[in-house]
């Protein structure tokens, strides 16, 4: 019902380039990301007698997949990212930047969708693609603080940009949009003794308020998580 | 180069890098099957139809024809198969048909040109101050083709036609696609669209 109007209402219609597609298509994303893991590691493998929460600025980098919540799709994106500035403002508190994104598929087989008013159908197979991009601002409380585990709890407040494509035979429909963001996160540090790199593990969930109406949906929500390396410098 | 000037290009890098592109070999290249319906029509109130042999045939510019012969007989021999088995009865055209088919083929080349580095139409050599020179080069492009295919399939109200004869349509189905490289191919697809034009109206019926 919902695809039905997406696909028969949208005034953007278009035929997707193919050979434009296959040009610009990035398959070295991964590897370009842990060359920077790298460069990052080489930075930081000096070593202080310093606390790992008495170092006021961190940097998150990681992988992060995401799971799909919202009308739109139930995807589970495998291709994601977190990136974050942090700063201690306290031996326990911190604020900052983070950005993550994540592009999600889903393909639906052959199916028939009546038009909501009854005037007839439609059949065809599609490929729902989502890719998000949410940057928020964001306060973290660490409950612990010193060189130990640190388990933390945080919420951040911001935007989203996302941009939602059906492909079909070799069309495609687009909305790009932008959302508020809500995203409440837990996590753990585990910081290496003696040195200014830590692992972390976090879970989040993102609420988006992304609203397309060519595509029937008021949120393109998910539950994130990631897992990377935080390094922090004085 | 300072660390967060790193920090900064790698953050550049990761948020405009990592889109993944949809796997598109998933898709099918089966036409796009749309119907539409006269709501107020009352399909099981008519029995007879017509529909000619010859498919209206429009395939670009100053080439519009018609399409007769065993291609012609295909598309409308799957028209007059899903009539049939709907309890309709095929009648000549002088014979007061209740409906009246129009089956019609539209070919489309769209061509498309490129041209690389995008905006520019090549670099005219020259020296910006004293860092780098650009030889001139010219711009390069690529040219390629692809071939869209449309089925329109309309249903005309005969029965109740008014003084003025005027028609009514009540029922349509459009199927687009992209079209193959062979004819046999073409016209599978096109029969295929309209079986499945046919399944997805259940309520077309005598009873």
């Amino acid at each position: 019902m919902q695809l039905t109007r997406a696909l028969n209402n949208h005034p953007t219609c278009k035929q997707i380039n193919y050979f434009k597609l296959m040009t610009t298509t990035k398959k070295y994303c991964m590897k370009k990301f842990i060359t920077i893991l790298i460069v990052f590691m080489i930075l930081h493998t000096s070593s202080y007698a310093q606390a790992f929460t008495d170092l006021p600025d961190k940097f998150f980098i990681g992988y992060s997949p995401a799971f799909a919540s919202n009308d739109f799709t139930s995807a589970t994106s495998w291709a994601g990212g977190r990136i974050e500035y942090r700063r201690m403002i306290k031996p326990n508190l911190s604020v900052g930047l983070l950005g993550t994104w994540n592009s999600f598929e889903e393909y639906v087989p052959r199916t028939t969708y009546q038009k909501p008013d009854g005037s007839g159908a439609l059949t065809t197979d599609i490929v729902k693609d989502v890719y998000s991009v949410p940057i928020v601002l964001n306060v973290s409380y660490y409950f612990e603080s010193g060189d130990k585990l640190l388990p933390y709890a945080g919420l951040g407040l911001g935007t989203q940009f996302s941009d939602q494509t059906i492909y079909f035979n070799i069309y495609g429909l687009e909305d790009e949009t932008w959302g508020f963001v809500a995203r409440p996160e837990v996590g753990l540090i585990y910081p290496f003794q003696g040195s200014h790199t830590a692992l972390y593990l976090s879970a989040a969930y993102n609420y988006a308020s992304n609203n397309s109406e060519a595509m029937n949906t008021d949120n393109l929500s998910h539950f994130a998580v990631s897992i990377g390396f935080v390094f922090s410098s004085r | 180069m300072t660390k967060s000037t790193l920090y900064f290009f790698a953050f550049i890098c990761v948020i405009t890098g990592c889109r993944k592109t949809p796997d598109f070999g998933q898709l099918s290249d089966q036409f796009i099957v749309s119907t539409s319906l006269d709501k107020n029509a009352t399909f099981s109130s008519y029995k007879t139809y017509f529909i000619s042999d010859t498919v209206i045939y429009i395939g670009g510019i100053a080439s519009d024809s018609i399409l007769v012969g065993p291609d012609a007989l295909q598309l409308v021999g799957a028209v007059k198969d899903n009539l049939n088995s709907r309890g309709y009865t095929f009648v000549g055209r002088d014979n007061n048909p209740d409906i009246g088919l129009i089956l019609s083929a539209i070919k489309d080349i769209n061509v498309v040109i490129e041209y690389y580095p995008g905006w520019w139409d090549g670099y005219y050599g020259g020296c910006y101050w004293y860092y780098y020179c650009y030889p001139y080069y010219y711009p390069w492009s690529t040219v390629y083709t692809y071939t869209t295919g449309t089925v329109i399939l309309n249903m005309y109200d005969l029965k109740n036609a008014n003084a003025e004869g005027q028609l009514k349509g009540i029922w349509n189905t459009t199927a687009l696609g992209a079209l193959g490289s062979t004819a046999t191919q073409n016209i599978g697809l096109g029969v295929d669209a309209i079986n499945q034009g046919f399944e997805q109206s259940p309520y077309l019926q005598t009873n």
